[in-house]
């Protein structure tokens, strides 16, 4: 009996000792097997690319809506688009007055870090990683710091000084204050140095909805316009469409279609609509934006772009005219499938015209200038015109081929220190100061490093 | 005063020359007061332990084979010892005296159990009695407003609706509240597992699993609160501990037990609403007062639809009769060593609402134990299965409010959509199926090693899995949003084992007494779940085969693993049964928090003083029988939050041409750990005049911090937020008091009275940085977690009847964040209930007012304003011409005129702030006891005939809201009224 009740208390005891010493191992979870741990994702190339492409995905409209955020709101800003049935927001936009509150100006900001922040965690998780070749690796990265210098370009043209973050982790990324233009742009120009020296001439699978080579230039050539760097802005544009693959223009009709011959880099969308197209067009017969009678009246008589890229309709007895680059949506999907559209070849050709022009290379800064105007439809201008003048004719092509694609007229106008004059014309209540987004007010918040825009 | 004990006379006679072998002892067991026979009273031999219980008669039979000692004990009765000699062939009457002290009686406790009178925390008991008088569906439904310090909610009244539980307050901002709740020592996951998939929540919101439990299955459920009770739960008492306890096989001769009733279910109030012309004139009203002509776009109500033609959409929608009907059966006995019980139960109600509705449910629990004949070795088994299905339609509610002359039709019979695009006859052909399965096993074997030495394990295993199908057919969808008919099927499923071995230590040593408890519990959650959306269906009559479907909207599945690992003690130590001291440690790991960061460490220590044992205060007050003074002290914990917070990772998204792409989940963070909740509480107990009034003071001090949130981050981290321990502090404090008196006790008529009433008090007493956080709208620091925040509305201008509000930052404009200011607080300020029943010979009336008094938010009175929402009948109150003098606008509709801006701010301002008590009828109980002689002679037992009405009548501050308890203002299908008749036959 005696012995029994040893036994069975010999026995009790290793049974909770093992409870209190293995404790540690037991509360050990098993991983989600909805979702992979990033190491793993990272060991892997099929994982990596997939991890690649979500970042993609964020600028279309199938998962996130960055094209959302610039078409519309920098048309606003500027003199392309005024609002019919819009939000209190959207007049923000549209007065030039945004409050610091501004939920869509938080929601820019936010989108286009959140695509940094999984750029950073790709490079960061390949860098760390040994297992995957060495082609993928430098594919992967080429391509994530391409989309990380389109943020940052955006960020900055749209902000001024904007936090450089360059590191997933968030002990290095929460305190970071804004960082001077010029050093976010000397990070852009590296990312795409590094982009187009990397990336192959080819697309993968032949689709034009990733970056190659020519992605990299195109987005540079943009980059040296706006710093002003027209040798090296010519040399880049010269590079992309002496490649071959983007010419002859196409037809405006084919343009914005899937795979376009046109196209440098589109978003693929999924359902074969995208933002422009699903919101530009009018929702129970009335358009939420219509087109400023300025930039109608900016079109020449027969422009083939102002025939197919805009539409009209008769919203409560005014005749309403609205982009109409992209025709399908989530009602119209019968036509062939559209992608958003983010470079593209003819806004090369107006990038080395200008940058030409301000090489006194009139005649060929005409030249391209013709290419364009031709695809449209109308008269070649002459060339021999002043620099001043063949400047001038840049800018209003580029009005007329570009308007609402990702705030090209609103970024135009600063650069060419012609906003104050051209927006105070049409829009009384315009300051100076309004040339620079506020920085959202939630992000001073969480960031005590971060300073606001004058003006706000 | 001495508990006065009447030693009744004892009948022990006679020896007669018998030829019965093996002799038996037969006997009844009445009530000295009543001479009413006692059933379930536990009789046996002292030495043999040999033993069985009596029946309805309170008769019971023995074999008796020496002179020995018999012992009668009774929860509700002193315990009596006779001797008994065999051989007796007279029936032997043992008359026991009723135990009023509910001091005396057992509590079930964390693992273990105690009697009120030596119990260190703070615990409150429900009865099987309680719950049996309420004809519901939910067993929290039926705890609601029983017990201090618990604050339920409903907030769907519907089948399967889930309710909201706070005991003592909310100490969380933004990780869960809800408490732990454990059946027969397994903990049972309350969060409904359907939450936060917007698919499968469309038609009846979460599911609240707690439906699952058959109440007329549970026995008791005892409410932990204090630290000291909660403390051996650890981590998981912080929100406070609900044990629900199952029924047990009785030894005894095998009873069988039927039980039935039926009744009717419907909504007890409605909404004063307008009628046709009210409504009308009001609408033209506003066009005439914003000077503008209506046309059939901004006044189809006045232009496009018949405005001779009203229907009350409140009780089209509201007003339907459902029908409940409910069997319970069980069988139970066995010998003094082995018990078992069988038990099925099945439910059937339809609903309230339009269409042929139901909800059924059917489940068996079952119970078997085993004491080995030398009484150390014991095994006990318990399980419990149910099924249940519903069938609801989507959210119907908001339909009541239609304006009385609104068609879904049009006039060619066709559904109408073009104003407004939603249409109640297209959402009644829309199905939600909802099917729960719950298992819930548990298996306990214990070992007496040595005197006061005992091993004990217990292992459970539960399984919870809902299944769900949703089905949009294309004629339910408006056909200009181009959406394509669609079936959901989704199935989740949870899965916990737990096992918990422990070792248990008594001692008595004069006047010492000490009691310890060593144990280790290890869990583990397996969360399950898939959801598969099949679209454009071309054929709809095979909306439930997947392969139907002509596309795959989205096929998605979920898994989440949650470990668990505890070890904990208490030593209790007693001495001459005045002192009483109670410590409790636990040091929990949870899978929730990252590596380093799992481990917490729990305890409280409890006193009590039961003074009452005192000489001297025995002298002085001897009108208090009973005196107890308790307090305790400790630290509890939380963990309701997400798992895997502490990992990166990456899960599939939307596909990028035609390649699943991976997107990163959150960002990280590896270092948070346990909230804490810091809990003090002192109480007095006493019972006065032979414990005829019983009375128990409660107060609670409970701070919580370490708060797991979302901690907001600037979006550059590439997220807005991740989860943190915030360094705010919420404070809990509150006074609770329950007094039982039995009012009037004579042979054959009782009457006794219970009231709670508890006064509770929450306040947010830090947050860092709270104005610059994205909690600055929520909560401001002084104020409850319950803070309401809006404009101050002023009143209405008398010569414009323009709603004027105060303008704080004196911009000259009224605008949102800066002119809010604290309005009030949501919240209960004072609740509780009083019950009081009547006993008269077999009948029994019950009667249960429950009451809260209140303050919250209420429908906004904006008369005309709206053509597709019908007012209550307040904005007839409105402003109509200079000099009136009124709360109410005036009527206004269109956007850009003078009073329209003003009076859509209207609804989030304090004019929409108000009281909100209200008093409750809640429960009506009244039954009849067949006289046992009766029954005798038709060979049954028992035989009761019943009647139950639940939410009879509410007296409210206002009849604006269709229930005062949800204080939302959008409003939900309220708790309905239930009438019910039933019988119940013991064989």
């Amino acid at each position: 009996m005696r012995i029994r009740k040893y036994i069975i208390l010999l026995l009790s005891l290793p049974c909770l000792w093992l409870f209190f010493t293995g404790c540690k191992k037991m509360v050990e979870a098993d991983p989600p097997k909805d979702q992979l741990t990033a190491d793993k994702v990272f060991s892997d190339s099929s994982s990596t690319i997939a991890a690649l492409l979500h970042i993609y995905t964020k600028f279309g409209l199938s998962s996130g809506t960055i094209e959302g955020y610039f078409a519309p709101y920098p048309s606003l800003y500027a003199d392309e688009l005024r609002p019919l049935n819009s939000s209190p927001d959207d007049v923000e936009y549209y007065t030039n007055g945004i409050t610091i509150n501004n939920s869509i100006n938080a929601a820019t900001w936010q989108s286009l870090y959140a695509v940094i922040y999984e750029c950073n965690a790709l490079i960061n998780g390949i860098d760390n990683n040994g297992v995957l070749s060495a082609t993928l690796k430098s594919q992967c990265i080429g391509e994530a710091k391409f989309l990380r210098a389109y943020c940052y370009f955006l960020l900055v043209n749209c902000y001024g000084d904007v936090p450089l973050v360059l590191s997933p982790d968030i002990n290095e990324t929460v305190n970071v204050p804004r960082t001077a233009v010029a050093d976010v742009y000397a990070q852009i120009g590296q990312d795409l140095f590094e982009a187009e020296n990397d990336l192959p001439e080819a697309y993968p699978a032949g689709i034009k909805v990733r970056a190659n080579k020519w992605a990299a230039s195109a987005l540079l050539a943009k980059v040296y316009l706006y710093l002003e760097d027209w040798e090296s802005a010519e040399a880049e544009a010269t590079k992309v469409i002496g490649s071959g693959i983007y010419t002859p223009l196409e037809a405006p009709s084919a343009v914005f279609l899937a795979n376009s011959k046109e196209t440098i880099l589109q978003f693929s969308e999924n359902y074969g609509f995208t933002w422009s197209g699903n919101y530009f067009q009018p929702f129970f017969g009335s358009p939420t934006y219509a087109l400023t009678t300025g930039l109608l009246s900016a079109f020449e008589i027969g422009d083939l772009r102002k025939q197919h890229w805009i539409d009209s309709v008769d919203n409560y007895g005014e005749m309403v005219y609205y982009p109409a680059k992209y025709k399908n949506s989530g009602f119209i999907t019968a036509n062939a499938g559209e992608y958003t559209m983010c470079l593209r070849v003819a806004e090369q050709y107006l990038v080395r015209a200008e940058a030409r022009a301000h090489q006194d290379k009139i005649s060929d800064a005409v030249s391209d200038i013709n290419v364009i105007r031709s695809r449209a439809g109308t008269a070649p201008v002459a060339d021999n015109v002043s620099a001043d003048l063949c400047l001038q004719l840049c800018q209003n092509e580029r009005r007329r081929e570009l308007f609402t694609e990702w705030g090209n007229r609103f970024f135009d106008l600063k650069r060419t220190g012609t906003i104050d004059q051209v927006l105070s014309a049409v829009k009384p209540s315009w300051q100076s100061s309004a040339a620079l987004y506020p920085i959202p007010q939630t992000e001073i918040n969480y960031n005590s490093q971060l300073t606001q825009n004058p003006g706000y | 005063m001495k508990i006065k004990i009447c030693i009744a006379a004892l009948l022990l006679l006679c020896l007669e020359a018998s030829a019965q072998v093996p002799p038996v002892l037969k006997g009844k067991v009445i009530n000295a007061a009543t001479h009413e026979p006692v059933a379930d009273a536990a009789v046996f031999i002292e030495t043999t332990k040999q033993g069985t219980s009596t029946d309805a008669e309170g008769l019971f039979k023995l074999t008796l084979t020496a002179p020995d000692t018999l012992v009668v004990s009774h929860i509700n009765f002193i315990t009596r010892r006779i001797a008994v000699y065999p051989l007796t062939t007279k029936e032997l009457i043992v008359e026991v005296e009723e135990n009023s002290r509910q001091q005396d009686e057992v509590v079930v406790i964390g693992y273990g159990t105690t009697t009120r009178r030596f119990n260190t925390g703070s615990v409150s008991k429900i009865s099987k009695e309680i719950i049996a008088q309420q004809p519901v569906s939910n067993v929290l439904s039926a705890i609601q407003g029983r017990a201090p310090g618990v604050f339920v909610s409903t907030e769907n009244g519907l089948p399967g609706g889930n309710l909201k539980v706070e005991i003592r307050g909310k100490n969380s901002l933004s990780a869960g509240n809800n408490p732990l709740y454990i059946v027969d020592g397994v903990p049972f996951a309350s969060t409904p597992l359907n939450q936060g998939k917007t698919d499968l929540t469309y038609a009846n919101g979460p599911v609240s699993p707690l439906n699952s439990i058959n109440p007329a299955d549970i026995e008791s459920i005892e409410v932990l609160k204090d630290a000291d009770a909660t403390a051996i739960y650890g981590s998981r008492g912080a929100n406070s501990v609900v044990l629900i306890t199952t029924k047990k096989g009785k030894a005894g001769s095998t009873t069988a037990t039927i039980n039935l009733y039926q009744g009717n279910s419907q909504v007890a109030h409605y909404i004063p609403l307008l009628d046709l012309q009210q409504y009308l004139m009001l609408r033209r009203e506003a066009f005439s007062n914003d000077g503008v002509t209506p046309a059939a776009w901004n006044a189809p109500d006045l232009l496009v639809w018949d405005t001779t033609k009203s229907t009350d959409w409140q009780r089209y929608i509201l007003g339907g009769k459902a029908s409940v009907s409910d069997v319970q059966a069980s069988v139970s006995g066995g010998s003094q060593h082995t018990r078992f019980l069988i038990s099925g139960n099945y439910r059937h109600e339809t609903s309230i609402l339009p269409g042929d509705q139901y909800y059924r449910r059917a489940g068996t629990h079952f119970t078997i134990d085993h004491t080995s004949e030398n009484n150390r070795f014991n095994i006990s088994l318990s399980s419990s299965y149910t099924k249940d299905k519903n069938v609801l339609p989507p959210a119907m509610y908001g339909y009541a409010l239609l304006p009385p002359n609104y068609s879904p039709y049009k006039a060619n019979g066709s559904l109408d959509w073009t104003y407004p695009a939603i249409n109640p006859a297209a959402t009644l052909m829309q199905e939600t199926k909802s099917e729960t399965e719950t298992l819930l096993t548990n298996l306990i074997a214990g070992y007496r090693i040595a005197t006061g030495l005992s091993v004990k394990i217990s292992a459970g295993y539960t399984r919870t899995q809902l299944s769900q199908f949703i089905k949009k057919p294309a004629q339910s969808l408006n056909p200009m949003l181009g959406q394509p008919n669609s079936a959901v099927f989704g199935n989740n499923a949870l899965t916990s084992y737990i096992a918990e071995p422990q070792l248990n230590y008594h001692k008595d040593a004069g006047k010492h007494s000490i009691e310890a408890l060593g144990g280790a519990s290890w869990q583990q959650s397996i969360n399950n779940g898939s959801s598969i959306k099949g679209i454009k269906y071309s054929n709809e009559q095979l909306f439930e085969s997947l392969s139907a479907a002509g596309d795959i909207a989205y096929a998605q599945n979920n898994f989440t693993d949650y470990r668990y690992v505890s070890a904990f003690a208490r030593v209790n130590y007693r001495y001459a049964n005045r002192y009483v001291v109670n410590a409790s440690w636990r040091r929990d790991g949870s899978s929730r928090f990252g590596p380093d960061k799992q481990f917490g460490n729990f305890g409280a220590v409890g006193a009590a003083w039961i003074f009452s044992e005192e000489r001297f205060f025995h002298e002085r007050f001897s009108f208090i029988n009973y005196g107890k003074l308790r307090g305790s002290f400790g630290v509890t914990g939380n963990d309701q939050i997400g798992d895997y917070q502490y990992l990166t990772t990456y899960a599939p998204a939307a596909a990028y041409s035609g390649v699943t792409t991976f997107y990163p989940v959150r960002l990280a963070n590896p270092d948070y750990s346990w909230e804490k909740t810091n809990k003090l509480e002192a109480a007095l107990e006493l019972g006065m005049f032979n414990s005829r009034a019983q009375l128990t003071v409660d107060y609670y001090h409970n701070k919580s911090d370490n708060q797991l949130l979302q901690y907001p981050l600037p979006s550059q981290t590439g997220f807005t937020s991740y989860q943190y321990n915030l360094p705010a502090t919420v404070q809990n404090t509150g006074w609770e008091f329950a007094l039982q008196t039995v009012n009037i006790k004579q042979k054959f008529f009782k009457w006794t009275t219970d009231i709670n009433i508890t006064i509770p008090r929450n306040k947010l007493v830090a947050f860092p940085d709270l104005a610059t956080s994205s909690f600055a709208n929520s909560y401001v620091v002084g104020q409850s977690l319950y803070v309401v925040k809006g404009y101050h509305f002023t009143g209405v201008d008398t010569q414009s009847g323009i709603p004027q509000y105060e303008d704080v930052n004196k911009d000259g404009a009224i605008s949102f964040p800066d002119d809010y200011v604290v309005i009030g607080n949501q919240v209960a300020t004072l609740y509780g209930g009083m019950n009081n029943t009547l006993d008269y010979k077999g009948f029994s009336l019950s009667l249960f007012i429950q009451f809260v008094q209140q303050s919250g938010l209420m429908p906004a009175s904006l008369p005309g304003f709206q053509y597709f929402v019908n007012s209550n009948t307040t904005v007839l109150d409105r402003w109509q011409q200079p000099g009136d003098v009124t709360t109410v606008p005036k009527a206004t509709t269109t956007y850009g005129s003078d009073a329209f801006a003003a009076v859509s701010q209207l609804p989030s301002s304090s004019a929409v702030y108000g009281n909100a008590n209200y008093l409750r009828f809640k429960t009506i109980s009244l039954s009849y006891n067949l006289p046992a002689t009766w029954m005798q002679r038709i060979k049954m037992q028992g035989c009761r005939l019943y009647m139950l009405a639940q939410n009879v009548f509410t007296i409210s501050s206002s009849d604006t809201r269709i229930d005062p308890e949800m204080l939302s203002t959008s409003g939900n299908i309220p708790a309905l009224r239930t009438i019910a008749a039933g019988l119940q036959i013991t064989f």
